[in-house]
């Protein structure tokens, strides 16, 4: 049983590319190029034929899905921070379906450390480079001992805190929603499982990738001010 | 799923920078565009609109003048029609006036003659009747010696 459960949070090596004495490529990457394939496909068929008027059906869906995340996306990144509204959307989708593929039968990328390491890095980089490219790295070093200087090191430590603590969260919750699912499916195999499923999937996936994004904005809003 | 592994990073972020440009080229992009498309054309549409009513509008004005004019004039020329048509009436009233007092001026002289006429005729008559009666009543008396003395009679009373 716990050998089961350790097979299903083991990330494996799908294949290797031999190049630089052999890359790995791990089960998330594969899956990760399956939810671009799906989000890039679907993209690209939602937004075939747009008119200006009598749009289809899939147009409009288009259109909604675009407006929604929008507003949902724009009401956490205000200011100057909204130009990378766009890149939070594709965050925000990405967790997202990364968190409820294992529905399909897929391991959640978002199960491996790896990539909520590099979500969570790429992150702490967008909001510093923002910093730097909006405020000028004169303002930005002065931002440290904002209000002031006696919290030098905390601000400091923040650089490292914010990122490690967006990682861990991410990675945490989908990892002990996991653990989870999976004792409850070893103790009460019929009925209940499906039920706590709906919370612990679909609910708890959506809302981490949901509060991933909203603290990178967060931080983002922060930063070029 | 707790060792640390570069690749697996680096990978990570390419396929996140991969998505990010995809998705923005295939459904950002082209979906803004149209929404914005079609909002330039909403656009369009409402200032043609108002273009329009505003157009319509100052017809109307230079309809409603145009009407306003004409109905003015057409005033104008009844009334002057009028004016006309009434110093000609009290013309033709004087005239036809004039010409009846002439008429009945004529008229009654012409009475006054046939009167005096018609007096001496009965004058006439009466005498004649007169005279034949005399001479039924006198019997053979001579005819023209009464006259004689009839019309001498008259003669001294008048």
């Amino acid at each position: 049983m716990t050998e089961e459960l350790m097979e299903k949070l083991e990330v494996k090596t799908v294949f290797t590319i031999p190049l630089f004495g052999g890359i790995p490529v791990t089960e998330s990457i594969v899956v990760t190029w399956i939810i671009m394939a799906v989000f890039i496909i679907l993209a690209i068929v939602l937004t075939r034929g747009l008119r200006t008027r009598n749009i289809s059906k899939r147009q409009a869906f288009a259109e909604w899905v675009v407006t929604k995340l929008d507003s949902m996306v724009g009401g956490m990144v205000h200011g100057k921070a909204a130009v990378f509204k766009e890149y939070l959307i594709v965050v925000l989708l990405y967790i997202g379906l990364a968190n409820i593929v294992g529905i399909f039968g897929f391991k959640s990328p978002t199960k491996d450390m790896n990539v909520t390491i590099a979500l969570a890095l790429m992150s702490i980089v967008l909001v510093e480079a923002a910093g730097i490219i909006f405020l000028g790295i004169r303002r930005k070093l002065h931002k440290f001992i904002e209000p002031t200087p006696v919290i030098l090191p905390i601000n400091i430590m923040e650089v490292v805190t914010k990122p490690l603590s967006l990682c861990m969260r991410l990675f945490g919750n989908v990892i002990g929603a996991f653990v989870i699912m999976a004792l409850i499916e070893i103790c009460v195999p019929i009925g209940i499982p499906m039920v706590l499923s709906v919370y612990f999937d679909f609910f708890d996936g959506f809302l981490q990738a949901y509060v991933f994004v909203f603290l990178t904005g967060l931080y983002l809003t922060e930063a070029v001010e | 799923m707790l060792e640390i592994d570069f690749w697996s990073i680096l990978f990570t972020v390419i396929n996140l920078l991969i998505l990010f440009v995809a998705l923005k080229l295939f459904l950002f992009k082209p979906v803004r565009n149209i929404i914005a498309k079609r909002q330039e054309e909403a656009d369009a549409a409402a200032k043609e609109a108002d273009a329009r009513a505003e157009e319509a509008d100052r017809r109307k004005a230079d309809y409603d003048r145009a009407i306003a004019k004409t109905e003015a004039e057409r005033e104008k020329i009844l009334k002057e029609a009028r004016a006309q048509a009434d110093e000609e009436y009290q013309k033709m009233l004087t005239e036809a006036r004039s010409e009846a007092a002439i008429i009945k001026k004529e008229a009654s002289t012409e009475g006054e003659k046939r009167k005096q006429r018609i007096i001496s005729e009965a004058g006439k008559e009466i005498g004649d009747m007169i005279a034949s009666a005399t001479t039924k009543i006198l019997g053979n008396v001579d005819e023209s010696e009464l006259y004689d003395a009839f019309l001498n009679t008259m003669e001294d009373e008048k």
